[in-house]
């Protein structure tokens, strides 16, 4: 895979530094993004391949970054990895059927290598893991 | 009181004498059997509500046809002071000192009924020179007095103070009866708000733990992630002991995961109220013996299932999840003297339940800590046996929410059985309980 970009969106940023090494290591040009306040432009602006976002993250949440992903049409291809710690939360906040996939806490890196990998090769995955 | 004062024997008196005493007879009886009526009937209202201002109302207007008085009161206690409520006639105040007078205070103090006939001896009630003031006894409690008073000198006969008398007991068992429902009502609440109270701080620590619970995954998702990038993609720079050191880091971060995930769900359980539903018990045992599949595999334990598992009524995760602890704990006390490790699983209809069992051919565990199995955080009291805690808690928790029961049957060094059971479901189901999609 070549000149794939993503955006992590982590409050935790070591964990979102580690995401990013791993969507690294399988061809992905990586942006941490530490504060959700901040993401949204940075995610319109660059219209990466993949957005990975931390569901409960103080300020603007994953879910409400994967509204508005989602309502915009620019963004159309724009793949979106949830991550949660609880799969019951995601389900409570409605981002199920709206997310690409859901990795529930701890995600692995063979989950991230592979998860990216099969979103980037199908035009339309819905896949969910636990 | 019937009071014959025939003039002379009844033989003598002409036929108009006779007809007059046969009326003032009648008139009398008659007169008695209202007063009677009356008293029965104020008795049957004032027993009939609770309320203490209802009660004095339906005196007040009642009494009268009891008796004749130009003044009617009740002496009683409201937040632990004496006070007079006038039912009838001029306000009467409250006299200071109100234990110290001589005719309220005897009643109070030492329930002794007080009849005056020419001249109040206090100036409680000092208008009135006739007072019948009766003491409200109930259960040797002193509840107040009932006082009557008339303006002019001996206007009480001993029928009006019998009749009296009718009405204090009455009205004796009405305020014991308001008392004691006070009470009742006062401790009911006092529970009410202590159950309350206790909701409210567990809900407060499910909800800390679950927040402490999610927030630690972050961090051990880090940890987790890290190691596992340092064997994957280090390996070969890495010394072998560096990557036992690796293994060991990633193996603690998956028991810690367990134990995260045990938590929440032990936070979770609480709060749900979702109703039971029949469900069918082989898809939960099939799901949970999934989890496992690598490790028995791995550590050669054999899986029996008994055919023609019954349906419970239940929730088909939660009853997972029962299986799934149990079938855990086979597997970390299996130990390694068995050749032929194997855990068994039955459920079996026993009238309106069903008891479901995981048997193993483990080291077994010894009498003395069966009884403890089940308590909450046992690990906190039985530190060599690692790791039973939170899932026995978490079973514990399921099956009473289920409103079924749990145990254990177990011999050292032969294997453990533990069983527990939940309501069988009326009618059997035939199509497969939904189940999440599992993928990666």
């Amino acid at each position: 895979m070549k000149n794939l970009t993503a955006i992590v969106v982590d409050d935790d940023v070591s964990l979102g530094d580690i995401f990013a090494y791993a969507l690294e290591t399988i061809g992905f040009e990586v942006e941490v993004i530490k504060d959700s306040r901040l993401a949204w432009e940075k995610i319109l602006s660059r219209k990466p391949d993949l957005v990975t976002l931390d569901l409960e993250m103080p300020h603007v949440t994953g879910a409400d970054l994967l509204r508005q992903i989602r309502a915009d049409d620019s963004l159309k291809q724009v793949k979106v990895m949830m991550m949660t710690g609880n799969g019951r939360v995601a389900e409570e906040m409605g981002v199920e059927a709206l997310a690409d996939i859901i990795l529930i806490k701890p995600v692995t890196y063979t989950q991230i290598k592979d998860f990216a990998s099969r979103l980037m090769q199908s035009p339309k995955t819905s896949v969910q893991s636990s | 009181m019937l009071t014959i004062k025939p003039t002379g024997r009844l033989e003598d008196l002409d036929r108009d004498q006779l007809l007059q005493t046969v009326r003032r007879l009648l008139a009398e009886a008659d007169a008695l059997s209202s007063r009677i009526a009356a008293v029965s009937e104020i008795g049957i209202a004032i027993n009939r509500t609770l309320d203490l201002t209802a009660i004095q109302r339906v005196i007040a207007q009642q009494a009268k046809w009891l008796l004749d008085f130009d003044h009617c009161s009740v002496c009683l206690q409201k937040d632990d002071v004496w006070q007079i409520n006038t039912l009838f006639g001029a306000q009467e105040a409250t006299p200071p000192q109100l234990l110290e007078t001589e005719n309220l205070g005897p009643a109070l103090t030492r329930g002794q009924p007080q009849i005056v006939r020419e001249g109040s001896p206090s100036p409680f009630m000092a208008q009135y020179a006739s007072q019948i003031i009766l003491p409200l006894v109930a259960d040797n409690i002193i509840l107040g007095t009932i006082n009557f008073g008339l303006a002019k000198a001996l206007g009480y006969t001993q029928d009006d103070m019998r009749i009296v008398y009718m009405l204090a007991l009455q009205l004796s068992s009405a305020l014991r009866n308001t008392r004691n429902f006070e009470e009742l009502e006062r401790t009911r609440d006092a529970l009410q708000n202590r159950a309350a109270e206790l909701e409210a701080r567990n809900q407060e620590l499910d909800a800390y733990s679950h927040t402490i619970a999610h927030d630690l995954k972050s961090p051990l998702n880090n940890i987790m992630l890290r190691s596992e990038i340092l064997a994957s993609r280090f390996s070969d720079k890495l010394p072998p002991q560096a990557l036992d050191f690796v293994k060991g880091i990633r193996d603690s971060g998956v028991k810690m995961n367990e134990m995260i995930d045990q938590l929440l769900w032990l936070a979770k359980l609480r709060n749900v109220k979702d109703t039971v539903k029949p469900t069918e018990i082989r898809p939960t045992v099939d799901n949970a013996v999934m989890r496992f599949m690598a490790v028995l595999e791995e550590k050669g334990i054999k899986v029996e299932i008994s055919p023609d598992m019954p349906c419970v009524l239940a929730h088909s995760q939660w009853v997972e999840e029962v299986f799934a602890n149990l079938i855990s704990n086979a597997i970390k006390y299996m130990g390694d003297t068995c050749a032929a490790p194997s855990i068994t699983i039955r459920a079996v209809a026993k009238g309106d339940y069903v008891r479901c069992e995981v048997q193993d051919t483990g080291i077994g565990i010894a009498p003395e800590d069966q009884a403890r199995l089940f308590e909450m955080f046992t690990r906190l009291h039985t530190l060599n046996v690692e790791g039973l805690g939170l899932g026995l808690s978490i079973i514990h928790r399921i099956v009473t929410k289920l409103n079924g029961q749990v145990g254990v049957e177990s011999s050292l060094g032969v294997g453990s059985t533990f069983w527990f059971t939940l309501p069988a479901a009326p009618i059997p189901i035939i199509e497969k309980i939904g189940q999440d999609e599992h993928v990666g």
